[in-house]
């Protein structure tokens, strides 16, 4: 049995044309969406706003000089990159130069003024332009509200200042609202191109086990009539045939799962052991497909694998790998019609990676791995069903 | 004549293959009609007939690829089955159709076949090494089946289905497309097999291959049994002689019909300028037909004669020739 085992490993390995599907579709495809997901993630990457301080008199007494100051302190929470000019005219001319995106000033009164560029006005072409105007008129409103509470506090209340707490309490967003995260990682949108992508590579690792399988069958090959003549049972026969099937298919996806956790750099929660064990259960349900396509009788290899193509593409669709309205409709049957969407297999792989990504515990990745171990051994029993025949009315 | 072969295909004590009243149908049409068949060991047992004439069939049911639909099947005196490995063990199969993995080499495909039927890896590989020996493929061990001629795969094909040494080796039109010297290395390699103790079924429709290698010989036409013997004994069956053929410019109607009344003569046919008579078995019919030749005053080109064939016999059986 060790040999049928490593001559059908072998012969599967020689075997180029299977590795298409199986190896390299999945590595240009990751490829491919990494550097169509590079320009999405660019667009919603935040960068300090450049902004210009009038640095004068009544700049420099101004309290609010020190807050545009701790705004700009470089650090994860830096939200300008503040640039100081002696007099108005020189920051305005950087201004106009698009070296800044708004100038800041204090007036006579020591109220807070904002310039911006005319880039920034209403009716900001782009969605960045946007984001650093509101990022500038909310860092003059929230001085100027901070300002007019205090203020009003000094006016109602003088003794309160002497608990500098309470005030700052009141200052404090911090303490009445707190970030809390209800998943494991924070929602990506991309991640899910790469699992569908995984799911619609590993179904299509069943092209290895249709091949082998004609390799193994009198009515579907004269080798696999040969080897039927053989002193070993059929089952033995099959088992190792499909451990190779397995194996090939399960390093295939490892291998391509290598190269998109590492150079493509896509996340998987640091889950990646957990994401092998969970491919070994897809090249396991990988294989049963292609058992029961490749028992099929009278229909050729040529055939068989265009069906298999097929069949692939359109459970894919359902996964949502072909963009934002496949999504939309993947979610529309999942919600609308689950008992549906529970029966695509792809589906159930990529939810598997899902689970891995989002649940902060595994019970939901085991109940995947066991929804993808009852599809397999469904196709498995169809595939017994036209291989336990043991001789033929015609070859 | 012996005891079996006077009673063409009856069994005897000790058979190695026994097929018994084996039917087999597709759909309408009889593939084998109450076939019969008994093999003894040691020999070289060839199934002669045209093409779809039951022999591949007969073979696949024996082998039990096939299901059938009447009659029984014995090899080494044991009821035959799909699962019955221990009596597949000690057959080979040289199948029609080369069936190899492409993807492996010689020396990888004559061990993946032998690993079928021999499990320790070091018997195994003293095994595909005189497997390959056997065929003369030493200076080809490393090569994929697709770098290989015709005649060179073929004998791929018969070292993968005979390198665990069976008893019992089916050769299944082993020399189809095949160039002469192949097809000698071929016959002399089954020969060598069988007097090392194999017992050999030689599937051909090449009589001149069966008549040369076989002990005895069973012709087959619609599934079934229509002669069995040796060659001797299948050609006096039907008492074929010669065939002489002369090259002659003419053939008056006088010399023609002198000739097809000579005593022993059967037809007589002409096609200028070749002159064919068919012989039955006679003591002079050569010198007779040459004496009736020369009184005619006829001018002779080339004579000879040639013995009679299987073909001959198939003919006077069914009535029409081994190879339409």
């Amino acid at each position: 049995m060790g040999t049928l085992f490593t001559s059908t490993l072998r012969a599967l390995l020689r075997e180029k044309g299977l590795f298409i599907w199986s190896l390299a579709f999945p590595m240009l495809m990751a490829t491919i969406f990494m550097f169509m997901f590079a320009g999405i993630e660019d667009a919603t990457a935040f960068d300090p706003v450049p902004t210009a301080v009038v640095a004068d008199e009544a700049w420099e007494a101004s309290p609010f000089a020190g807050v545009v100051d701790d705004l700009g302190e470089p650090g994860g929470d830096q939200l300008l990159d503040v640039r100081s000019f002696a007099d108005s005219s020189e920051a305005l001319h950087a201004l106009t130069s698009g070296e800044v995106m708004g100038v800041l000033s204090v007036d006579g009164g020591g109220e807070p003024e904002l310039a911006l560029s005319p880039g920034l006005q209403i009716g900001a072409s782009t969605s960045a332009d946007a984001v650093n105007r509101s990022i500038l008129e909310s860092v003059v409103t929230a001085y100027v509200r901070d300002a007019d509470l205090l203020t009003s506090l000094a006016m109602a209340d003088p003794a309160l200042f002497a608990e500098p707490d309470r005030v700052a309490a009141a200052f404090s967003g911090g303490d009445v609202t707190e970030e809390v995260s209800l998943t494991r990682s924070a929602p990506a949108q991309t991640v899910r191109f790469y699992y569908a992508l995984f799911a619609m590579a590993a179904l299509f690792g069943a092209q290895i086990a249709v091949f082998a399988i004609c390799w193994t069958q009198p009515n579907l090959s004269p080798l696999g009539a040969r080897r039927a003549l053989g002193a070993i049972g059929r089952t033995r026969t099959l088992a190792a045939t499909l451990a190779a099937c397995w194996l090939v298919s399960f390093g295939c996806l490892v291998i391509a799962f290598l190269y998109t956790r590492l150079v493509v750099g896509v996340d998987f929660a640091g889950r990646e052991g957990w994401c092998i064990a969970g491919l070994a259960a897809a090249a396991l349900l990988a294989c049963a497909l292609g058992t029961a396509l490749g028992a099929l009788p009278k229909i050729d290899l040529g055939s068989k694998t265009g069906i298999l193509t097929g069949v692939v593409c359109l459970l894919s669709l359902f996964t949502g790998l072909y963009g934002e309205p496949c999504m939309e409709l993947a979610d529309l049957v999942a919600r609308e019609f689950p008992v549906l969407a529970s029966l695509n297999p792809a589906k159930a792989i990529c939810d598997m990676f899902y689970s891995l990504y989002y649940y902060d515990g595994l019970e939901v990745f085991a109940a995947n791995v066991a929804e993808i171990g009852v599809f397999a051994a469904v196709l498995f029993a169809v595939g017994a069903l036209f291989m336990r025949r043991q001789r033929y009315a015609s070859l | 004549m012996d005891e079996r072969t006077a009673s063409g295909d009856a069994r005897a004590a000790g058979d190695i293959v026994v097929v018994e009243n084996l039917v087999k149908r597709y759909g309408d049409v009889v593939a084998l009609d109450h076939f019969n068949l008994a093999i003894a060991p040691g020999e070289i047992f060839g199934l002669l007939g045209p093409n779809g004439s039951g022999k591949t069939t007969a073979i696949n049911c024996i082998l039990q690829l096939l299901t059938y639909d009447k009659g029984s099947i014995s090899l080494f005196g044991q009821p035959m089955g799909p699962t019955r490995y221990d009596l597949k063990r000690m057959i080979g199969v040289v199948p029609q159709n080369v069936a190899l993995f492409e993807e492996l080499t010689v020396r990888e495909n004559i061990d993946f076949f032998c690993a079928l039927y021999v499990g320790d890896r070091r018997e195994r590989a003293r095994l595909v090494d005189e497997a390959i020996a056997f065929v003369g493929l030493e200076d080809y061990a490393s090569f994929r089946p697709r770098k290989l001629s015709g005649g060179l795969l073929r004998r791929l094909n018969i070292a993968c289905g005979i390198a665990h040494k069976p008893r019992l080796a089916f050769f299944d039109e082993p020399t189809v497309a095949v160039d002469p010297q192949s097809r000698n290395a071929i016959l002399e390699g089954i020969r060598a097999m069988n007097e090392a103790g194999c017992t050999v079924v030689y599937t051909s429709h090449y009589m001149e291959e069966v008549e040369e290698i076989c002990s005895r010989i069973m012709i087959m036409d619609r599934g079934r049994s229509v002669a069995v013997g040796t060659n001797a004994e299948l050609k006096a069956m039907v008492g074929a002689g010669e065939r002489i053929l002369v090259e002659v410019a003419a053939l008056p109607d006088g010399a023609r019909g002198q000739l097809e009344a000579l005593p022993h003569v059967r037809r007589v046919t002409y096609a200028e300028p070749e002159l064919v008579v068919q012989c039955e078995q006679g003591a002079h019919n050569v010198g007779d037909v040459l004496a009736v030749l020369s009184a005619a005053g006829l001018p002779l080109g080339r004579v000879y004669a040639e013995p009679p064939t299987l073909n001959d016999v198939f003919l006077e059986i069914t009535g029409k020739e081994l190879r339409d």
